[in-house]
């Protein structure tokens, strides 16, 4: 499945969060927001500390992102050949009209091609980075920037029964002259009718996930339990240590404790962070196997991801 | 202990979680399904957490056998059986 892209590295990760710090309690009418979405249960069980803030338009953030990715890869701007923005549904009804246009010219991406990946909720990153990695299939096509962004302008939105919403940005190349940090063995992307409808329960979460997570391992021929950490989303702590259980990962498999106290959940940004921060923590092993994995309501979404060769 | 006797046991323990500590006994024993108590999916899970810990000492984890059940009162009660029994199984190595 995978093989005729097995020379396309991905590395250089780099975040950019909202320069803001807050506190889900300081959010007016908290208390009212919580009470709505939660059903009683104590809010200081969910693992949200705090979560971050853009105060400027998200063009910024997203530049600071992607020239750090390149600084870090040694990649001129000119050099990049595509990239590809990864935003959630709401997200991209917020964007201005001339988004693409600032962020190309004020990175210096001269013959770059840009591209939106959305429609998939907080799923849609990992489906850019397949696209991206398609993209490198082409002659002469050597290095695709997958940008993912996602923010929430009304604070009282970043309330929900399943998450705390932060404003994040998270970057990375795929090159065909470096091995990065890692490679995508496969990826796969699911729906949940359920999910689409409002009517989730356990058993169609639970079912999407299983048949994601087996379309990746049978595409990689590879067992559940060769996975060394799962790069997870920033759902409210219970549910995302449940849901991990629930398709047969033990609680400590799955990383994201600790960003999900800073940043809150940012998206479909979480995964990237989560990489990041555990490669910054622990660091991304050479011939390792990893998962990263997106959720939301209708769509469940992972990858399986080797740790590279280092050079 | 029987079904029955497991249905009681929720009951008495539901009873005594302060997310569920509305519930009136007889309710639980009286109920089908978990949409009949008004325990959403968050309370679900932070109930079988909270029973996990009570009651085995975290040394239970989550199986995905489980999961589909949790919307029916009797599957949530089968459910705490077999973490009981779980609890008291030889540590798998």
């Amino acid at each position: 499945m995978t093989s005729e892209h097995e020379e396309v590295g991905i590395g250089s990760f780099a975040c950019a969060f909202g320069d803001v710090e807050g506190k889900p309690e300081d959010v007016p009418d908290f208390d009212a927001l919580w009470q709505t979405v939660s059903f009683g249960t104590d809010f200081a069980d969910m693992g949200s500390t705090t979560y971050r803030k853009m105060s400027r338009p998200v063009e910024g953030y997203v530049v600071d992102a992607v020239r750090r990715t390149l600084q870090g890869a040694g990649v001129p701007a000119a050099e990049v050949d595509h990239i590809v923005f990864a935003a959630s549904d709401p997200t991209i009804a917020l964007l201005p009209i001339d988004f693409t246009t600032n962020v190309l010219r004020a990175v210096g991406l001269d013959d770059c091609v840009p591209h939106l990946v959305s429609y998939q909720r907080c799923c849609s990153s990992l489906t850019a980075l397949q696209h991206g990695r398609s993209l490198l299939a082409a002659p002469n096509t050597n290095h695709v920037v997958v940008v993912a962004l996602d923010f929430i302008p009304d604070d009282r939105d970043r309330i929900r029964s399943y998450a705390v919403f932060g404003d994040g940005v998270a970057s990375c190349l795929l090159s065909t002259r470096d091995p990065g940090l890692v490679r995508l063995v496969s990826s796969a992307t699911h729906v949940d009718p359920d999910g689409l409808r409002g009517e989730d329960t356990f058993a169609s979460r639970q079912k999407v996930a299983s048949r994601t997570l087996a379309a990746v391992l049978d595409a990689a021929g590879c067992k559940q339990a060769q996975i060394a950490k799962v790069f997870a989303t920033n759902l409210h702590k219970p549910l995302a240590l449940f849901n991990a259980s629930s398709i047969g990962f033990r609680p400590n498999t799955v990383h994201f404790l600790d960003t999900l106290a800073m940043y809150g959940h940012c998206g479909n940004a979480d995964w990237l962070i989560n990489l990041a921060d555990y490669h910054e923590r622990s660091g991304i092993r050479p011939g390792a196997t990893y998962l990263a994995q997106s959720q939301a309501p209708g769509f469940y979404a992972c990858a399986l991801l080797e740790g590279s060769p280092r050079s | 202990m029987s079904t029955d006797d497991y249905r009681r046991k929720l009951a008495d323990f539901l009873t005594k979680q302060p997310e569920t500590s509305g519930l009136a006994h007889e309710r639980v024993l009286a109920a089908q399904t978990r949409q009949d108590l008004g325990i959403s999916s968050l309370t679900m899970v932070l109930l079988l957490t909270h029973y996990v810990e009570q009651y085995t000492d975290n040394t239970v984890t989550i199986r995905p056998e489980w999961v589909s059940r949790l919307g029916d009162v009797d599957g949530i009660a089968s459910v705490l059986r077999e973490i009981d029994a779980a609890s008291l199984a030889p540590a798998q190595h």
